[in-house]
């Protein structure tokens, strides 16, 4: 029961802040080109400041309107420069994962006049179901009592970045999903029996099979899960012949459903571009300044896309340091700098590196690696993006750590306490920051060409000035309260939450629950 | 086969004990040396047949240097020079005797081949003398012997290698005399070994003073460590300071002697004992101008010559690897609380406080992609540095994996397997060979069309040109070592300088190098060169004339 409440809790919560938070704005589409008429949605703290998000959305227009992924000139136009060229036609540099998550509520919301904000909705419900996840994990798989396990999820959903993702259309928040989903269904698989071995199996495998669908990178974020699934399926057992290696037959079997969707993407990248190893990430980029050049021409795009695609060419060790330092401390995206809640996951890690599980070590092995890669990255920044949003993965992570140190010892709670709740409160104050105002920051080279600034405290200005994406705000509650006002509300229902989560609910004495894991454990074990 | 559920094969006890029988058959120390040998030989023959041998200007100028000893001109030691020390020259001149090893630069592949494989072994014996433990040694052994840097520069004349056997050695000998503070024999050992790393490269002066005084403080001469002024003198143990005395005076007078005799060949050869940082040739001269172009960003910068060095090594190292040492040396400090394991730990980070210091002093220069302002001329430039450190890498990587437990061990393997794997797909590149290839220490994209024209036309008689500008490679041309005139070949350059004809049959020249200045900028000189030669092929920036046979040579 407390545990149905807790979830119902964080449904509610997730609702009213990301959709108090969602950046839409209502009204129908062009008829000609498909496109949102209202202008003001392309300018800043628009739903359509980022390439990111209108090369995303130009897919769910595509879909809608032609019920195909190319783009028309009009559409490729309004994603460009995120968009590529292969022999006269245009396509999104992402895969459409993202896009048909939105494209369902997209025809909802044309319902209710409301296309964008149900198709921005989508991630939002997305992020809700991911948070859910989530606890479930801390709860389960850490064993932490409730209010540490709705702190862990508050500290993910509402101290960090993942609330700006979460109100917008990227590919992090499903991405974040089907990660936690995988890492949660290889911990049931260890324990599962019957046909439930055979489920949790088909779930981990379908998620690794989705993963592209979302990003391409996906193929390396989630190997320490699929590691952690390999080692669970694995038996190394002594007998009386030698050494008996066994691998568990749901493994192998349901790796189909993986190779069935991987083998799918390739199809369709061979029916499109003629070269299973084509993807959309790999074309050559369109501006729109050169139609005529990217309409007509073919020629070498397959060569540039073969060269371009190779992921030795798109991660380089050499690029480590200088992106290291951008994403963990720089002004334009350091990740301690946006959420200093997060140093404390430092401190929860070293707390456990006497005791590290399977689990600790595959979630500080997400960390690790998603830091690593993307440090290889050459544009570590992610473009124009508030904060590090290459490190969400982690991000969704790290707060467990967090979990973890203040479960691990009880000595200085209340110093502890007070340090998660301050730092809560600025990590919070950022975030949400980019959420009510310009959800972009640019990176300091780029800063400099368009006469504003690297730093997300720059947005304080919009926040004066009352420009916000907010569809809820600038619909009904802006004929209440400022901006700042608005901004200082939610700041306060969160902080509040927190409070009472901190220092009313969660008890210096923390041991482990005894769980009552009713809710979670179906049939299975009957 | 299939087993209820699972999918099963049965390892048989027989099979595994063949298997571990097999690789019994060696110890861990034969097994290393067998290995090193093996991966000094396809590293070589994969060099070889890429054309990487010679990619460094700097490989040959060794092999030339050498070369000349016993095949110039005016052959003699003196051809050993002035500003870079003559051991690793010494031990080319027995190869690059043979043509064939001299214009491959194989001769310099079995100079530092040898020395890699030696190397390899006594970092084995090193690490399991921090570790005491033989596995941890071999993985020691192994993260040097698979980092593709070392694997690369083993192929070549380069004198990494040479230092960093004698390094390694000299350190060996060292720390088992810590061990054994009785044993005088190890001490004179690592004083040799430091001798002839002081006279390989100018590091080995840092590490024989770091030896010196790492000997002073192990041997201080008070029972107990004074805490006051006036417990000086009581604590005073006149025995210890005998000890300490007698240790010093015997260490330094073998490890410092090399120090003495260079200066010594640069007062009596070249008449200035400081010839090698003072003359137009030295790394310092070198540094100025690049002081002056406003391109040393480290001189003078702590943070930044840190950073640059640091960086380095990990360029060198591979990321993952580094992150192993890290590890590493973080433990074995935070474990090892006395006084003595620190100091050891100094030793083997010598090389890192020699290049920081240079690179703080403005001794030194590194180029480094990551770090480097794209705004400079060049971007890649003595990454080489960093391989000074891969055998405290090594060591601080055997001794994580002697302190892991079960889990812990397969994930530093698999660490280690993940970044050579990492170098297979071109995510780490070798960033030794990078600097060759493309980088300010490369000579192979510099080739000219000047050099294929002297390739083509060259037919024999004296060469007049200046080595230092290396207009064309010797090697790679047909002309023998014999037939060159260069800054070494007294009285032949200098009286080249002011009689072009005297000698020479080619001149070519670079804009701007010495040739140039002294006989095509003078505009009076210019008239004699032409009076006796012809101008034979003409590029913007290189000139090279041949003797006119008409014109018969001066009185």
């Amino acid at each position: 029961m407390k545990n149905t409440l807790a979830i119902a809790f964080i449904i509610v919560i997730g609702l009213v802040f990301y959709a108090g938070t969602l950046k839409a704005v209502p009204g129908r589409v062009d008829s000609q080109t498909g496109l949102p008429t209202d202008p003001s949605v392309f300018g800043s703290t628009g739903p359509f400041e980022s390439s990111h998000e209108r090369s995303s959305y130009a897919i769910i227009l595509a879909m809608v309107g032609y019920h195909n992924v190319n783009l028309t000139k009009d559409l490729a136009d309004f994603g460009s420069p995120d968009v590529g060229f292969f022999k006269g036609k245009f396509y999104s540099f992402f895969p459409p994962g993202v896009a048909s998550l939105g494209y369902p509520l997209y025809l909802l919301g044309e319902r209710f006049n409301l296309p964008l904000a149900f198709a921005y909705f989508s991630v939002s419900l997305a992020a809700i179901l991911t948070l859910i996840i989530l606890y479930i994990i801390c709860r389960q798989i850490f064993k932490f009592s409730l209010p540490l396990a709705l702190l862990t999820v508050l500290i993910t959903g509402f101290g960090t970045i993942f609330w700006n993702y979460s109100i917008t259309l990227y590919q992090h928040i499903p991405t974040i999903f089907l990660m936690l989903f995988a890492f949660y269904s290889v911990w049931r698989f260890k324990s599962a029996k019957g046909i439930f071995v055979w489920l949790w199996a088909l779930a981990v495998w379908i998620c690794y099979g989705l993963g592209p669908v979302f990003d391409y990178p996906n193929v390396i974020l989630l190997l320490p899960v699929m590691v952690y699934f390999f080692i669970s399926a694995l038996r190394i057992s002594k007998t009386e012949l030698g050494f008996k290696v066994s691998l568990r037959m749901a493994f192998l079997v349901c790796s189909l459903a993986m190779i069935i969707l991987a083998g799918a993407q390739l199809y369709y990248n061979y029916r499109i571009f003629g070269n299973w190893k084509i993807y959309t990430n790999a074309l050559p980029r369109y501006n729109q300044t050169d139609y005529d050049y990217a309409h007509l021409s073919n020629a070498d795009t397959e060569a540039i896309a073969a060269q371009k695609g190779q992921v030795a060419s798109i991660f380089l060790e050499k690029n480590v340091p200088f992106g290291f330092y951008i994403l963990t401390v720089s002004v334009d995206k350091g990740l301690f700098l946006y959420m200093p809640v997060l140093l404390l996951a430092l401190l929860g890690m070293f707390s456990v590196r006497k005791k590290i599980t399977m689990e600790i070590g595959i979630l500080a092995g997400i960390f690790l690696l998603n830091l690593f890669l993307y440090s290889s990255f050459a544009d570590p920044w992610g473009g124009l993006s508030y904060g590090p949003r290459y490190l969400l993965p982690s991000i969704a992570v790290l707060p467990i750590f967090i979990g973890l140190w203040l479960q691990n010892s009880a000595k200085l709670y209340w110093l502890k306490k007070t340090a998660v709740f301050i730092l809560f409160a600025c990590s919070s104050a950022a975030s949400l920051l980019g959420a009510v105002t310009r959800n972009i920051v640019f990176p300091k080279n780029e800063a400099v060409y368009v006469d504003t600034s690297n730093k997300f405290w720059f947005n304080i200005k919009y926040l004066k000035s009352g420009q916000s994406g907010s569809l809820l705000y600038n619909s009904v509650f802006s004929r209440y309260f400022s901006l700042t006002e608005y901004y200082f509300i939610l700041l306060a229902l969160i902080l509040l939450i927190i409070f009472v989560v901190l220092f009313v609910l969660l008890r210096e004495k923390n041991e482990p629950e005894q769980l009552n894991t009713q809710i979670f454990i179906t049939t299975e074990r009957q | 086969m299939l087993e209820g559920d699972n999918f099963s094969i049965t390892l048989r006890s027989g099979r595994i004990l063949q298997i571990k029988s097999l690789a019994k058959k060696l110890t861990f120390q034969q097994w290393v040396l067998l290995l090193s040998a093996v991966l000094a030989f396809v590293a070589t023959l994969y060099s070889f047949r890429k054309g990487y041998i010679i990619s460094y200007g700097d490989a040959e100028s060794h092999l030339n240097i050498a070369k000349r000893v016993v095949d110039s001109l005016t052959p003699g030691f003196a051809q050993l020079g002035g500003v870079w020390l003559p051991l690793p020259h010494l031990l080319l001149i027995p190869f690059v005797y043979f043509n064939p090893l001299w214009r491959t630069g194989l001769a310099g592949s079995i100079v530092s081949g040898l020395c890699f494989v030696v190397s390899s072994v006594y970092l084995y014996k090193l690490t399991y003398l921090l570790t005491k433990n033989k596995t941890a040694a071999f993985i020691g052994a192994l993260v040097f012997m698979l980092n593709p840097n070392i694997l690369y520069l083993q192929t070549t004349p380069m004198s990494e290698l040479t230092l960093i056997v004698f390094f390694i050695l000299s350190s060996y000998f060292f720390i088992r005399h810590l061990e054994e503070p009785k044993n005088i024999g190890l001490l004179i050992l690592a004083a040799g070994f430091g001798f002839c790393a002081a006279i390989s490269r100018y590091d080995g002066w840092f590490l024989v003073a770091i030896e010196a005084l790492v000997l002073a403080l192990v041997n201080l001469p008070w029972s107990e460590f004074p805490r006051s002024l006036k417990q000086i003198r009581e604590k005073w143990n006149g025995k210890r300071y005998q000890v300490m005395e007698g240790k010093i005076v015997l260490f330094a007078t073998l490890a410092f002697f090399s120090i003495a005799l260079w200066l010594m060949w640069g007062w009596l050869i070249l008449g200035d004992p400081l010839y090698f940082t003072n003359s137009e040739f030295s790394a310092k001269a070198q540094q100025i101008a690049w002081a002056l172009r406003g391109e040393l960003p480290a001189s003078h910068h702590l943070w930044l010559s840190f950073l640059y060095y640091f960086l380095t090594v990990l360029s060198n190292a591979g990321v993952l690897v580094f992150l192993l040492f890290l590890a590493g040396l973080i433990l074995f400090l935070a474990k090892k609380k006395n006084l003595q394991s620190w100091l050891i730990m100094s030793i083997l980070l010598a090389p890192f406080l020699f290049n920081v210091i240079s690179l703080y002093l403005g001794q030194s220069v590194i180029f480094l992609p990551s770090l480097t302002p794209y705004t400079f001329d060049w971007t890649l430039f003595n990454v080489r540095y960093g391989v000074m450190m891969i055998p405290c890498v090594a060591v601080c990587c055997g001794y994580l994996f002697s302190q892991a437990k079960a889990v812990g061990r397969v994930l530093i393997v698999g660490l280690i397997i993940l970044q050579i794997g990492l170098y297979t797909v071109g995510y780490s590149s070798v960033i030794t060979l990078q600097d060759g290839l493309v980088g300010l220490s490369s000579e192979i994209h510099k080739v000219t069309d000047a050099q294929q024209w002297i390739d083509k036309n060259y037919d024999g008689g004296l060469v007049l040109q200046d080595d230092f500008a290396r207009t064309i490679s010797i090697v790679k041309s047909p002309i023998p070592m014999r037939n060159v005139i260069y800054i070494g070949n007294k009285p032949y350059y200098e009286e080249s300088l002011k009689q072009p004809e005297k000698y020479a049959t080619w001149i070519i020249m670079q804009k701007d190098d010495e040739i140039w200045k002294h006989l095509y900028q003078d505009t009076a000189m210019q008239g004699r060169l032409y009076k006796y030669f012809v101008k034979a092929y003409t590029s913007p920036e290189i000139l090279i004339f041949k003797r006119n046979p008409a014109i018969p040579e001066s009185g």
